[in-house]
């Protein structure tokens, strides 16, 4: 089960690009349903970084399909840099 | 390296200057100024998205400067048919490239590092950038140039493009130049050199290019302004009057034909301008031409500067009847162009 408040904020960030469609479930291709090219994928990582906090945390776009891909991709960020916030 | 008279090829160009070949008219001009049109130095987002007629997801990849060039060309584009807009070609000057858009990325990764750039900003900022966006959403699908000197890129450009279609190799182009000078590092840098930052002004000219007999076919009556001659000298080490001389073989070839128009693309300054008039009073001597500078209506548009004289000068031809033939002298920051223009019933 992915993280809904991370979901969320993906969204949000594809709506950033300008991305006009009525629904964006986790299935959603980033390229061929929402017309993302590679620079916009690029745009979206910074997006999704600037507004969790994940600063220099690379996103591998290579990886990356479908909204459910990004999300799991964020999370596992978000769990690897736990542990330091913690530790602090 | 600025060759004598053109940073592009001149082969359609004797060693004067004047144009071999078909004779090249002018058919159309737009110039589009933000000091001209509202007063202020900069258009508002809205406004260059309105006139581009684009979606601001397909802005956000671009500099100010490409949008301004879009914008322009639009005018020039609806005038022309689908079939013949797929083979205009388009040549576009420009100076200073696309600070409007890179200078906060420049900040962006000084504070928060490479990750927190731009990933349009290479093909934002390039100098180049108009052209290819220009020629992407006008439908422009032919021969494509920029040219990035100085405050000559503009008149160069419109002479590249007539030489294309003197020598049988466009049957209608598109050429001027556009600027967005207002940012804090292109203020820094005029200030640096002693001239006003805030004069600096955005704004883009293109005039359209067509072989005088195709626009005489469609309008026999109309006067056709042709462009007959053009020259770059770059300055160098020789002293600005030199430079002139040297430009003045332009008309030699038919003296009776001096200009009764002189438009001066130069800065806003007293000295600018005081320089430009001494040089044509010397150069025409008691022929006293009309006297014309842009930029004081237009502000300090660097590359664009020679492109908004040359669409005027057209205009000034097509309107007045007194004058026959124009000059647009530009007073560059390496080099000097003249470009000659002539009208005929």
């Amino acid at each position: 089960m992915q993280n809904p408040n991370v979901y969320s904020i993906v969204e949000t960030a594809i709506r950033k690009l300008g991305v006009e469609v009525a629904d964006i479930p986790p299935s959603s291709n980033l390229i061929a349903d929402l017309g993302i090219d590679s620079s916009e994928l690029v745009e979206l990582a910074a997006h999704v970084r600037s507004e969790l906090g994940l600063h220099g945390q690379r996103v591998n776009l290579g990886k990356v399909n479908t909204v459910s891909d990004l999300v799991r991709q964020v999370e596992g960020l978000l769990h690897a840099a736990a542990p330091a916030s913690a530790a602090q | 390296m600025l060759t004598e008279q053109s940073p592009v090829a001149n082969e359609q160009r004797n060693a004067r200057g004047v144009l071999q070949g078909r004779s090249v008219a002018v058919v159309g001009e737009v110039v589009v100024s933000a000091k001209q049109a509202q007063g202020t130095r900069t258009f508002a987002d809205e406004t260059l998205l309105a006139r581009a007629r684009l979606t601001r997801r397909e802005a956000k990849r671009m500099d100010r400067f490409s949008l301004l060039a879009l914008a322009a060309v639009r005018e020039l584009t609806d005038s022309i048919e689908p079939a013949a807009r797929a083979s205009c070609g388009f040549v576009c000057g420009n100076m200073m490239g696309g600070w409007t858009f890179t200078e906060p990325q420049l900040q962006a990764l000084h504070t928060d590092g490479p990750l927190a750039v731009s990933p349009y900003l290479a093909s934002a900022w390039f100098p180049a950038a108009p052209q290819g966006q220009v020629s992407i959403h006008a439908g422009i699908r032919s021969y494509a140039k920029s040219i990035v000197t100085d405050r000559c890129a503009g008149a160069q450009a419109i002479a590249h493009a007539a030489e294309r279609i003197a020598a049988n190799r466009a049957e209608l182009m598109i050429a001027g130049a556009v600027e967005s000078p207002v940012t804090a590092f292109v203020e820094a840098a005029v200030r640096h050199n002693g001239q006003p930052p805030h004069a600096l002004a955005e704004a883009a000219a293109f005039v359209l290019l067509a072989p005088r007999q195709a626009a005489s076919e469609k309008d026999s009556a109309a006067a056709v302004v042709t462009v007959r001659a053009h020259r770059t000298i770059p300055l160098g080490k020789q002293s600005t009057a030199a430079a002139a001389y040297r430009i003045a073989a332009l008309w030699e070839h038919e003296a009776s034909k001096a200009p009764q128009l002189v438009v001066c693309a130069c800065g806003t300054q007293h000295s600018q301008t005081a320089l430009a008039t001494s040089i044509v009073h010397e150069l025409f001597e008691s022929r006293h031409p009309q006297l014309l500078f842009p930029a004081r209506e237009h502000g300090e548009t660097l590359g664009a500067s020679s492109a908004i004289a040359t669409a005027l000068a057209q205009r000034s031809l097509i309107t007045g009847a007194a004058s026959k033939a124009a000059l647009v002298l530009t007073l560059g920051h390496f080099s000097m162009d003249a470009l000659w223009l002539e009208r005929s019933a």
